[in-house]
Protein backbone atom coordinates (compact mmCIF):
# COMPACT_ATOMS: atom_id res chain seq x y z
CA UNK A 1 0.00 0.00 0.00
CA UNK A 2 2.56 2.41 1.27
CA UNK A 3 4.26 2.34 -2.48
CA UNK A 4 0.81 1.91 -4.16
CA UNK A 5 0.21 5.60 -2.67
CA UNK A 6 2.36 7.48 -4.63
CA UNK A 7 1.69 5.80 -8.01
CA UNK A 8 -2.49 6.27 -7.40
CA UNK A 9 -1.68 10.30 -6.80
CA UNK A 10 0.33 10.51 -9.76
CA UNK A 11 -2.22 8.52 -11.66
CA UNK A 12 -5.13 10.39 -10.55
CA UNK A 13 -3.32 13.70 -11.28
CA UNK A 14 -2.15 13.18 -14.43
CA UNK A 15 -5.70 11.68 -15.73
CA UNK A 16 -7.72 14.77 -14.07
CA UNK A 17 -5.51 17.34 -15.46
CA UNK A 18 -5.44 15.55 -19.04
CA UNK A 19 -9.24 15.22 -19.11
CA UNK A 20 -9.43 18.76 -17.81
CA UNK A 21 -7.68 19.99 -21.05
CA UNK A 22 -10.01 18.48 -23.58
CA UNK A 23 -13.09 18.38 -21.14
CA UNK A 24 -13.18 22.12 -19.89
CA UNK A 25 -16.36 21.62 -17.59
CA UNK A 26 -16.19 23.76 -14.44
CA UNK A 27 -15.47 21.44 -11.86
CA UNK A 28 -12.54 19.46 -13.39
CA UNK A 29 -11.29 23.82 -14.78
CA UNK A 30 -10.65 24.40 -11.20
CA UNK A 31 -9.21 21.21 -9.99
CA UNK A 32 -7.04 21.40 -13.04
CA UNK A 33 -5.62 24.97 -12.41
CA UNK A 34 -5.07 24.14 -8.59
CA UNK A 35 -3.17 20.99 -9.49
CA UNK A 36 -1.11 23.32 -12.04
CA UNK A 37 -0.62 26.30 -9.13
CA UNK A 38 0.86 23.24 -7.12
CA UNK A 39 3.48 22.01 -9.56
CA UNK A 40 4.55 25.32 -10.31
CA UNK A 41 5.09 25.74 -6.61
CA UNK A 42 6.78 22.56 -5.96
CA UNK A 43 9.16 23.62 -9.10
CA UNK A 44 10.05 27.02 -7.72
CA UNK A 45 10.65 25.44 -4.22
CA UNK A 46 13.05 22.63 -5.99
CA UNK A 47 14.69 25.45 -8.39
CA UNK A 48 15.81 27.00 -4.77
CA UNK A 49 16.79 23.63 -3.31
CA UNK A 50 18.47 22.75 -6.67
CA UNK A 51 20.72 25.83 -6.44
CA UNK A 52 21.10 25.00 -2.67
CA UNK A 53 22.60 21.60 -3.80
CA UNK A 54 24.89 23.27 -6.80
CA UNK A 55 26.43 25.41 -3.66
CA UNK A 56 26.79 22.20 -1.24
CA UNK A 57 28.65 20.51 -3.88
CA UNK A 58 30.84 23.42 -4.87
CA UNK A 59 31.31 23.90 -0.91
CA UNK A 60 32.61 20.05 -0.58
CA UNK A 61 34.53 20.74 -3.83
CA UNK A 62 36.59 23.43 -1.85
CA UNK A 63 36.62 22.04 1.33
CA UNK A 64 38.45 18.77 0.03
CA UNK A 65 40.72 20.90 -2.46
CA UNK A 66 39.23 17.99 -5.80
CA UNK A 67 40.15 19.16 -8.71
CA UNK A 68 39.08 22.71 -9.93
CA UNK A 69 38.25 23.73 -6.24
CA UNK A 70 39.93 27.45 -7.34
CA UNK A 71 36.89 27.69 -9.79
CA UNK A 72 34.91 26.86 -6.95
CA UNK A 73 35.41 29.63 -4.93
CA UNK A 74 34.67 32.11 -8.26
CA UNK A 75 31.22 30.45 -8.18
CA UNK A 76 30.64 30.78 -4.35
CA UNK A 77 31.78 33.98 -3.98
CA UNK A 78 29.66 35.27 -7.16
CA UNK A 79 26.79 33.82 -5.36
CA UNK A 80 27.19 35.21 -2.29
CA UNK A 81 27.45 39.11 -4.10
CA UNK A 82 24.98 37.81 -6.07
CA UNK A 83 22.45 37.02 -3.75
CA UNK A 84 23.56 39.84 -1.15
CA UNK A 85 22.72 42.04 -4.34
CA UNK A 86 19.33 40.68 -5.13
CA UNK A 87 18.25 40.56 -1.13
CA UNK A 88 19.57 43.04 0.37
CA UNK A 89 17.54 45.58 -1.15
CA UNK A 90 13.93 43.65 -0.54
CA UNK A 91 15.29 44.07 3.37
CA UNK A 92 16.14 47.59 3.32
CA UNK A 93 12.48 48.32 1.77
CA UNK A 94 11.21 46.29 4.27
CA UNK A 95 12.86 48.99 7.06
CA UNK A 96 11.64 52.17 5.43
CA UNK A 97 13.54 54.26 7.52
CA UNK A 98 16.40 56.68 6.30
CA UNK A 99 16.41 58.62 2.78
CA UNK A 100 20.00 57.35 3.12
CA UNK A 101 19.22 53.31 3.26
CA UNK A 102 16.35 53.56 -0.13
CA UNK A 103 19.52 54.94 -1.65
CA UNK A 104 21.48 52.31 -0.73
CA UNK A 105 18.93 49.93 -1.74
CA UNK A 106 18.46 51.50 -5.60
CA UNK A 107 22.53 51.66 -5.86
CA UNK A 108 22.39 47.71 -4.83
CA UNK A 109 19.30 46.81 -7.19
CA UNK A 110 21.73 48.91 -9.97
CA UNK A 111 24.80 46.59 -9.32
CA UNK A 112 22.30 43.56 -9.82
CA UNK A 113 21.52 45.07 -12.96
CA UNK A 114 24.83 45.46 -13.87
CA UNK A 115 26.14 41.99 -13.08
CA UNK A 116 23.16 40.34 -15.44
CA UNK A 117 24.01 43.14 -18.28
CA UNK A 118 27.84 43.25 -17.79
CA UNK A 119 29.00 40.26 -16.45
CA UNK A 120 26.49 37.51 -16.84
CA UNK A 121 25.45 38.50 -20.66
CA UNK A 122 28.61 39.08 -22.67
CA UNK A 123 29.94 35.72 -20.79
CA UNK A 124 27.32 33.70 -22.18
CA UNK A 125 27.19 35.80 -25.20
CA UNK A 126 31.24 34.89 -25.69
CA UNK A 127 30.44 31.38 -25.37
CA UNK A 128 27.66 31.52 -28.26
CA UNK A 129 30.92 32.84 -30.39
CA UNK A 130 33.03 30.15 -29.33
CA UNK A 131 30.60 27.86 -30.27
CA UNK A 132 30.44 28.40 -34.13
CA UNK A 133 34.42 27.65 -33.56
CA UNK A 134 33.46 24.37 -31.84
CA UNK A 135 31.31 23.15 -34.66
CA UNK A 136 33.69 23.98 -37.17
CA UNK A 137 36.36 21.84 -35.41
CA UNK A 138 33.78 18.97 -34.88
CA UNK A 139 33.20 18.72 -38.91
CA UNK A 140 36.33 18.85 -39.52
CA UNK A 141 36.96 15.68 -36.98
CA UNK A 142 33.74 14.26 -38.58
CA UNK A 143 35.87 13.78 -41.59
CA UNK A 144 38.21 12.17 -39.61
CA UNK A 145 35.81 9.89 -37.43
CA UNK A 146 33.17 9.10 -39.77
CA UNK A 147 34.30 7.79 -43.65
CA UNK A 148 30.81 7.19 -44.88
CA UNK A 149 28.05 8.85 -47.14
CA UNK A 150 25.97 10.09 -44.40
CA UNK A 151 29.23 12.17 -42.98
CA UNK A 152 30.46 13.20 -46.54
CA UNK A 153 26.48 14.45 -47.60
CA UNK A 154 26.45 16.45 -44.09
CA UNK A 155 30.26 18.16 -44.50
CA UNK A 156 28.96 18.91 -48.19
CA UNK A 157 25.59 20.09 -47.62
CA UNK A 158 27.52 22.26 -44.97
CA UNK A 159 30.09 23.58 -47.21
CA UNK A 160 27.30 24.30 -49.48
CA UNK A 161 25.08 26.34 -47.04
CA UNK A 162 28.23 28.37 -45.85
CA UNK A 163 29.33 29.52 -49.35
CA UNK A 164 25.98 30.46 -50.40
CA UNK A 165 25.62 33.07 -47.95
CA UNK A 166 28.52 34.61 -49.96
CA UNK A 167 27.57 36.35 -52.89
CA UNK A 168 30.63 34.83 -54.99
CA UNK A 169 28.52 31.91 -56.61
CA UNK A 170 24.76 32.82 -57.46
CA UNK A 171 24.00 29.18 -57.90
CA UNK A 172 25.31 28.52 -54.38
CA UNK A 173 22.82 30.83 -52.68
CA UNK A 174 19.77 29.11 -54.93
CA UNK A 175 20.97 25.67 -54.02
CA UNK A 176 21.33 26.94 -50.67
CA UNK A 177 18.05 28.13 -50.99
CA UNK A 178 16.29 25.31 -51.89
CA UNK A 179 17.74 22.60 -49.17
CA UNK A 180 16.99 24.94 -46.77
CA UNK A 181 13.49 24.89 -48.03
CA UNK A 182 12.97 21.47 -49.21
CA UNK A 183 15.05 18.69 -47.87
CA UNK A 184 16.10 20.49 -44.84
CA UNK A 185 12.80 21.43 -43.63
CA UNK A 186 11.05 17.96 -44.96
CA UNK A 187 13.52 16.09 -42.68
CA UNK A 188 13.10 18.89 -39.65
CA UNK A 189 9.40 18.13 -39.78
CA UNK A 190 9.98 14.69 -39.87
CA UNK A 191 12.14 14.34 -37.00
CA UNK A 192 9.66 16.50 -35.37
CA UNK A 193 6.59 14.64 -36.03
CA UNK A 194 8.75 11.79 -34.74
CA UNK A 195 9.85 13.67 -31.73
CA UNK A 196 6.49 14.50 -30.69
CA UNK A 197 5.34 11.02 -30.93
CA UNK A 198 7.88 9.82 -28.65
CA UNK A 199 6.86 12.55 -26.19
CA UNK A 200 3.07 11.66 -26.26
CA UNK A 201 3.64 8.76 -25.79
CA UNK A 202 6.24 8.94 -22.88
CA UNK A 203 3.83 10.92 -21.12
CA UNK A 204 0.99 9.17 -21.60
CA UNK A 205 3.08 6.06 -20.33
CA UNK A 206 4.13 8.03 -16.99
CA UNK A 207 0.06 8.89 -16.39
CA UNK A 208 -1.17 5.87 -17.11
CA UNK A 209 1.47 3.77 -13.99
CA UNK A 210 3.53 2.40 -16.54
CA UNK A 211 6.95 4.80 -16.15
CA UNK A 212 7.12 5.84 -12.55
CA UNK A 213 10.07 8.34 -12.24
CA UNK A 214 8.57 8.76 -8.67
CA UNK A 215 10.21 5.93 -7.24
CA UNK A 216 8.22 2.21 -7.26
CA UNK B 1 -16.07 20.03 -25.90
CA UNK B 2 -14.83 21.42 -29.33
CA UNK B 3 -13.76 19.48 -32.43
CA UNK B 4 -10.14 20.43 -31.48
CA UNK B 5 -10.58 19.03 -27.71
CA UNK B 6 -12.26 15.84 -28.96
CA UNK B 7 -9.62 14.97 -31.61
CA UNK B 8 -6.75 15.65 -28.88
CA UNK B 9 -8.85 13.31 -26.36
CA UNK B 10 -9.12 10.58 -29.12
CA UNK B 11 -5.34 11.01 -30.29
CA UNK B 12 -4.50 10.26 -26.23
CA UNK B 13 -7.02 7.53 -25.84
CA UNK B 14 -6.15 5.96 -29.25
CA UNK B 15 -2.49 5.91 -28.66
CA UNK B 16 -3.30 4.25 -24.75
CA UNK B 17 -5.53 1.73 -26.36
CA UNK B 18 -2.64 0.80 -29.22
CA UNK B 19 -0.40 0.49 -26.02
CA UNK B 20 -2.34 -2.01 -24.05
CA UNK B 21 -3.26 -3.98 -27.14
CA UNK B 22 0.36 -4.28 -28.61
CA UNK B 23 1.66 -5.20 -25.07
CA UNK B 24 -1.38 -7.77 -24.69
CA UNK B 25 -0.85 -9.39 -28.49
CA UNK B 26 3.08 -9.42 -27.48
CA UNK B 27 2.04 -11.29 -23.76
CA UNK B 28 -0.14 -13.46 -25.99
CA UNK B 29 1.30 -14.52 -29.07
CA UNK B 30 4.92 -13.97 -27.26
CA UNK B 31 6.26 -13.15 -30.17
CA UNK B 32 7.89 -9.38 -29.07
CA UNK B 33 8.42 -6.93 -32.15
CA UNK B 34 11.70 -6.84 -33.81
CA UNK B 35 13.58 -3.48 -33.45
CA UNK B 36 15.68 -1.84 -35.88
CA UNK B 37 19.47 -0.90 -34.96
CA UNK B 38 20.38 1.76 -32.91
CA UNK B 39 24.20 1.89 -32.50
CA UNK B 40 23.94 4.12 -29.39
CA UNK B 41 21.84 1.62 -27.51
CA UNK B 42 23.36 -1.16 -28.83
CA UNK B 43 26.87 -0.10 -27.56
CA UNK B 44 25.51 1.44 -24.36
CA UNK B 45 26.04 -1.80 -22.37
CA UNK B 46 29.94 -2.31 -23.70
CA UNK B 47 30.50 1.06 -23.18
CA UNK B 48 29.08 0.72 -18.79
CA UNK B 49 30.61 -2.61 -18.50
CA UNK B 50 34.31 -1.65 -19.70
CA UNK B 51 33.93 1.67 -17.45
CA UNK B 52 33.12 -0.11 -14.92
CA UNK B 53 35.53 -2.78 -15.07
CA UNK B 54 38.09 -0.07 -15.65
CA UNK B 55 36.95 1.88 -12.43
CA UNK B 56 35.83 5.08 -14.00
CA UNK B 57 33.35 7.30 -13.55
CA UNK B 58 30.06 7.48 -16.01
CA UNK B 59 28.02 10.99 -16.31
CA UNK B 60 24.48 11.19 -17.05
CA UNK B 61 23.73 14.27 -18.35
CA UNK B 62 19.35 15.23 -18.05
CA UNK B 63 19.52 18.74 -19.78
CA UNK B 64 18.22 22.00 -19.20
CA UNK B 65 14.42 21.00 -19.57
CA UNK B 66 12.37 21.43 -16.24
CA UNK B 67 9.93 18.88 -14.73
CA UNK B 68 6.40 20.38 -14.74
CA UNK B 69 7.32 22.36 -18.35
CA UNK B 70 6.43 21.51 -22.07
CA UNK B 71 10.56 20.00 -21.58
CA UNK B 72 9.26 17.18 -19.28
CA UNK B 73 8.99 14.46 -21.60
CA UNK B 74 12.71 15.03 -22.42
CA UNK B 75 13.87 14.72 -19.17
CA UNK B 76 11.50 11.74 -18.27
CA UNK B 77 13.58 9.96 -21.52
CA UNK B 78 17.42 10.83 -19.06
CA UNK B 79 15.30 9.47 -16.43
CA UNK B 80 14.51 6.25 -17.78
CA UNK B 81 18.07 5.52 -19.38
CA UNK B 82 19.16 6.44 -15.70
CA UNK B 83 16.99 4.09 -14.15
CA UNK B 84 18.13 1.41 -16.37
CA UNK B 85 21.64 1.94 -16.17
CA UNK B 86 21.90 3.28 -12.36
CA UNK B 87 22.32 -0.14 -10.93
CA UNK B 88 25.25 -1.55 -13.15
CA UNK B 89 26.65 2.10 -13.16
CA UNK B 90 26.59 2.20 -9.45
CA UNK B 91 28.78 -0.72 -9.55
CA UNK B 92 32.37 0.77 -10.41
CA UNK B 93 34.58 2.32 -7.64
CA UNK B 94 33.69 5.61 -8.65
CA UNK B 95 29.91 6.37 -8.07
CA UNK B 96 27.97 7.93 -11.38
CA UNK B 97 27.64 11.26 -11.38
CA UNK B 98 24.39 13.02 -12.64
CA UNK B 99 23.99 17.06 -13.77
CA UNK B 100 20.58 18.69 -14.16
CA UNK B 101 19.74 21.64 -15.40
CA UNK B 102 16.59 21.71 -13.02
CA UNK B 103 15.76 21.18 -9.10
CA UNK B 104 12.99 18.71 -9.75
CA UNK B 105 15.10 16.30 -12.29
CA UNK B 106 18.22 16.79 -10.12
CA UNK B 107 16.14 15.33 -6.82
CA UNK B 108 14.22 12.41 -9.23
CA UNK B 109 18.31 11.54 -9.98
CA UNK B 110 19.23 11.55 -6.62
CA UNK B 111 15.83 9.44 -5.99
CA UNK B 112 17.25 6.74 -8.98
CA UNK B 113 20.13 6.57 -7.62
CA UNK B 114 18.71 5.99 -3.95
CA UNK B 115 17.20 2.81 -5.36
CA UNK B 116 19.90 1.83 -7.26
CA UNK B 117 21.99 1.51 -4.12
CA UNK B 118 19.12 0.22 -1.78
CA UNK B 119 19.16 -2.91 -4.44
CA UNK B 120 22.51 -3.34 -4.44
CA UNK B 121 22.14 -3.57 -0.56
CA UNK B 122 25.11 -0.48 -0.37
CA UNK B 123 23.14 2.32 0.94
CA UNK B 124 26.71 3.44 3.01
CA UNK B 125 28.08 4.23 -0.49
CA UNK B 126 25.21 6.36 -1.38
CA UNK B 127 25.97 10.22 -2.12
CA UNK B 128 23.00 12.47 -2.26
CA UNK B 129 25.27 15.25 -4.05
CA UNK B 130 25.70 12.33 -7.23
CA UNK B 131 22.62 13.74 -8.70
CA UNK B 132 23.16 17.41 -8.64
CA UNK B 133 21.95 20.72 -10.76
CA UNK B 134 25.08 21.92 -12.65
CA UNK B 135 23.41 25.36 -13.45
CA UNK B 136 20.11 27.07 -13.99
CA UNK B 137 20.36 28.41 -17.57
CA UNK B 138 21.08 26.54 -20.64
CA UNK B 139 24.62 27.77 -20.95
CA UNK B 140 25.42 28.01 -17.31
CA UNK B 141 24.55 24.41 -17.18
CA UNK B 142 26.54 23.92 -19.93
CA UNK B 143 29.62 25.43 -18.51
CA UNK B 144 28.44 22.88 -15.19
CA UNK B 145 28.55 20.13 -17.28
CA UNK B 146 32.10 21.23 -19.19
CA UNK B 147 33.52 21.32 -15.99
CA UNK B 148 32.35 18.03 -14.58
CA UNK B 149 34.03 15.94 -17.24
CA UNK B 150 37.77 17.51 -16.64
CA UNK B 151 37.06 17.38 -13.00
CA UNK B 152 35.57 13.91 -12.15
CA UNK B 153 37.07 11.53 -14.05
CA UNK B 154 34.59 10.53 -16.61
CA UNK B 155 34.93 8.30 -18.82
CA UNK B 156 31.26 7.44 -20.35
CA UNK B 157 28.79 10.38 -21.19
CA UNK B 158 25.04 10.03 -21.84
CA UNK B 159 23.56 13.48 -22.38
CA UNK B 160 20.06 12.73 -22.95
CA UNK B 161 16.89 15.68 -22.39
CA UNK B 162 16.59 19.15 -23.67
CA UNK B 163 19.82 20.59 -25.09
CA UNK B 164 20.28 23.04 -27.61
CA UNK B 165 23.27 23.83 -29.50
CA UNK B 166 25.62 24.54 -26.42
CA UNK B 167 24.95 20.78 -26.33
CA UNK B 168 28.33 21.29 -28.86
CA UNK B 169 30.68 23.02 -26.25
CA UNK B 170 29.69 19.86 -24.24
CA UNK B 171 30.64 17.34 -26.50
CA UNK B 172 33.68 19.10 -27.37
CA UNK B 173 34.75 19.30 -23.47
CA UNK B 174 33.82 15.96 -23.19
CA UNK B 175 36.08 14.29 -26.23
CA UNK B 176 39.30 15.98 -24.91
CA UNK B 177 38.77 13.00 -21.83
CA UNK B 178 40.75 10.39 -22.93
CA UNK B 179 39.01 7.10 -23.94
CA UNK B 180 35.90 9.38 -24.04
CA UNK B 181 33.19 7.57 -25.19
CA UNK B 182 29.51 10.26 -25.82
CA UNK B 183 26.62 9.29 -26.22
CA UNK B 184 23.67 12.29 -27.01
CA UNK B 185 20.04 12.24 -27.28
CA UNK B 186 17.86 15.25 -27.87
CA UNK B 187 15.01 17.04 -28.61
CA UNK B 188 15.82 19.49 -30.59
CA UNK B 189 16.50 19.35 -33.69
CA UNK B 190 19.03 21.74 -34.81
CA UNK B 191 20.95 20.52 -31.50
CA UNK B 192 20.51 17.30 -33.11
CA UNK B 193 22.94 18.20 -35.98
CA UNK B 194 25.21 19.96 -33.72
CA UNK B 195 25.37 16.50 -31.56
CA UNK B 196 25.66 14.69 -34.74
CA UNK B 197 29.07 16.25 -35.46
CA UNK B 198 30.48 16.11 -32.45
CA UNK B 199 29.27 12.52 -30.20
CA UNK B 200 30.51 9.32 -30.98
CA UNK B 201 27.02 7.82 -30.87
CA UNK B 202 23.24 10.29 -31.47
CA UNK B 203 20.25 9.44 -30.57
CA UNK B 204 17.89 10.87 -33.77
CA UNK B 205 14.17 11.80 -33.54
CA UNK B 206 12.04 9.31 -31.65
CA UNK B 207 15.28 7.37 -30.87
CA UNK B 208 15.76 9.92 -27.43
CA UNK B 209 12.72 8.23 -25.76
CA UNK B 210 12.96 4.26 -27.04
CA UNK B 211 15.53 3.71 -24.58
CA UNK B 212 13.35 1.43 -22.31
CA UNK B 213 12.76 -0.41 -25.53
CA UNK B 214 15.83 -1.41 -26.52
CA UNK B 215 18.30 -1.19 -23.17
CA UNK B 216 18.32 -4.43 -20.82
CA UNK B 217 16.47 -6.31 -22.89
CA UNK B 218 13.83 -3.88 -23.71
CA UNK B 219 10.37 -3.39 -21.36
CA UNK B 220 7.18 -4.84 -23.10
CA UNK B 221 5.44 -1.25 -22.31
CA UNK B 222 7.91 0.51 -23.80
CA UNK B 223 8.37 -1.84 -26.55
CA UNK B 224 4.57 -1.40 -27.49
CA UNK B 225 4.64 2.14 -27.18
CA UNK B 226 7.09 2.25 -30.18
CA UNK B 227 4.53 -0.02 -32.12
CA UNK B 228 1.57 2.10 -31.24
CA UNK B 229 4.06 5.12 -32.71
CA UNK B 230 4.59 3.77 -35.99
CA UNK B 231 0.78 2.99 -36.50
CA UNK B 232 0.06 6.79 -34.85
CA UNK B 233 2.84 8.04 -37.37
CA UNK B 234 0.91 6.39 -39.89
CA UNK B 235 -2.44 7.69 -39.82
CA UNK B 236 -0.68 11.29 -39.22
CA UNK B 237 0.97 10.82 -42.87
CA UNK B 238 -2.53 9.63 -43.82
CA UNK B 239 -3.79 12.94 -42.76
CA UNK B 240 -1.28 15.16 -44.54
CA UNK B 241 -1.99 13.30 -47.42
CA UNK B 242 -6.13 13.63 -47.11
CA UNK B 243 -5.20 17.00 -46.22
CA UNK B 244 -2.81 17.98 -49.18
CA UNK B 245 -5.67 15.98 -51.48
CA UNK B 246 -8.40 18.28 -50.15
CA UNK B 247 -6.85 21.20 -50.22
CA UNK B 248 -6.13 20.73 -54.53
CA UNK B 249 -9.79 19.78 -54.94
CA UNK B 250 -10.38 22.83 -53.10
CA UNK B 251 -12.26 22.04 -49.31
CA UNK B 252 -11.15 23.61 -46.66
CA UNK B 253 -11.80 21.22 -43.47
CA UNK B 254 -10.03 23.73 -40.66
CA UNK B 255 -11.48 27.31 -41.56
Amino acid sequence: MKMRLPMLIAISVGAVTLIAYFVPLGPLEIVKSLLIDWAATLSAVALLLGIMNLILVHIEKFASFKRGWVYSIVLLLGFIFALGMGLFPSLLDMTRQANAQFNAAQTMRDLARFIFLYIQAPIETSLLAVLSIVMIMAGARLIRKRRNLSAALFVIVSLVLILGLAPLVPILGDAREWIVQVPALAGARGILLGVALGAVTTGLRVIIGVDRPYGE
Amino acid sequence: MDYLGLLGFGFASLTIALIFLFWFWANQTGLPPVLRDVGAYKDLPQRIGEAVENGKRIHVSLGSGAIGTQKTTAALAGLTVLDIIAESATLSDLPPVITTGDGSSAFLAQDALRRAYTQLNAMERYDHLGGRMAGATPLSYAAGVMSTFSDENVTASLLIGTFGNEVALMADAGSRQEDAQLIIGTDDVQAQAAAYVSADNVLIGEDVYASGAYLVGGKPFHKASLQAQDVLRLLVILAILGGVALKLIGVTVVP
